[in-house]
């Protein structure tokens, strides 16, 4: 499929910040995450500990989609869930 | 129609661009661009093709390639030093869902819903924390009582991420400051139905009707909800009628969450 740009994957990370960069990583690695800004919701959601996390993997780094923590699932994908839409939605 | 001319591509992602249009548009309406140097050039070589659209699929596949495998996972990095775990048990899932729709909705029931959540000895989860968090710019309070039900999580991303202690939602110039609600009248909740079918009361004391519905007793709100229902007569107040009710419901459904 060289057309397919994006590929789903779930991993057991915990965020990092190394080099200005924030990644994914376990005991076996890392892998960065795509763009530049701080993963706040991610953060906040992990609390920098690892948590199973689904993402997209893309050549420009992984993109967060959502987390399972405290037993929820959390929606935190780049279009918009839950918690980065509606509540900045309103003033 | 002559295809225009390409230029060499400055990076590999600008050379996947290149190589979709190519496949999009077709080899008849846009040549394909050079193949890049280094281990794309070494890969499809010298290679000469008679079919243009047999290079695309050539040229895609081995940047596909490369740039796959130029996403390897790399060294183990440190992890944060993480805040401390907070003992209290989470705030219950279905007062989550609440609070998000409340957010939006009826911010005038945050507070009050924060207090439950207190008064309950429950913590928040990080992701609702920042979310209230970042909404309540500009208010001290809330943001305290926020840190509060948060543990050190707060404190720690705002170490974590600089700029995010000032970041928020700020309030549309169109939107004015609320009025704080202690300085407001209250309506006895009976005569509100009676009052908007009559006309006697009307959107203009909008402010005051919902302060009212946001004040009453726990075992008023469901009578309350079910006389504004009703109070659908009169079309000039049938839809603040309805939404005074859909906030009485709103806020009783509310309490029972986190009170039972």
């Amino acid at each position: 499929m060289p057309w397919l740009e994006r590929w789903p994957i779930c991993v057991f990370a915990a965020p990092t910040l190394v080099g200005g960069r924030w990644w994914l990583g376990d005991h076996t690695g890392s892998l960065p995450l795509s763009g530049v800004a701080a993963p706040v919701t991610l953060l906040a959601a992990t609390a920098g500990r690892a948590a199973p996390i689904v993402c997209e993997w893309t050549a420009d780094g992984l993109v967060p989609l959502s987390i399972h923590a405290d037993g929820r699932l959390i929606d935190i994908g780049p279009r918009g869930g839950f918690h980065e839409r509606r509540w900045d939605r309103a003033s | 129609m002559e295809p225009s001319a390409t230029t060499m591509p400055s990076t590999l992602a600008d050379h996947w661009q290149a190589v979709a249009t190519v496949a999009l548009l077709g080899v008849d309406r846009r040549p394909l661009p050079p193949t890049p140097a280094g281990p794309i050039g070494e890969l499809l070589g010298e290679r000469v093709y008679e079919d243009g659209a047999a290079a695309v699929i050539d040229l895609a596949a081995a940047l596909t390639v490369v740039r796959r495998s130029g996403l390897r996972p790399g060294p183990v990095q440190p992890y944060l030093v993480i805040p401390s775990t907070d003992p209290r048990p989470v705030c219950p899932t279905v007062a989550l869902g609440r609070i998000a729709v409340v957010s939006v909705e009826w911010p005038e029931l945050v507070d009050e819903w924060l207090d439950l959540v207190e008064r309950g000895g429950w913590r928040l989860p990080g992701d609702v924390a920042i979310a209230l968090y970042l909404r309540a710019k500009g208010d001290a309070g809330r943001r305290a009582v926020i840190r509060a039900l948060s543990g050190d999580l707060i404190e720690w991303l705002t170490e974590l991420v600089p700029g995010l202690a000032g970041g928020g939602a700020r309030r549309p110039a169109d939107r004015p400051e609320p009025v704080p609600l202690g300085r407001l009248p209250v309506i006895d909740p009976a005569a509100i139905a009676p009052g908007l079918e009559s006309g006697e009361l009307s959107v203009r004391h909008r402010t005051t009707l919902v302060h009212t519905v946001c004040s009453v007793d726990f075992a008023v709100l469901g009578p309350l909800a079910e006389a504004l229902s009703r109070a659908g007569t009169n079309p000039n107040t049938m839809g603040l009628a309805l939404s005074l009710a859909d906030l009485a419901r709103t806020r009783h459904e509310m309490i029972t969450e986190l009170t039972t």
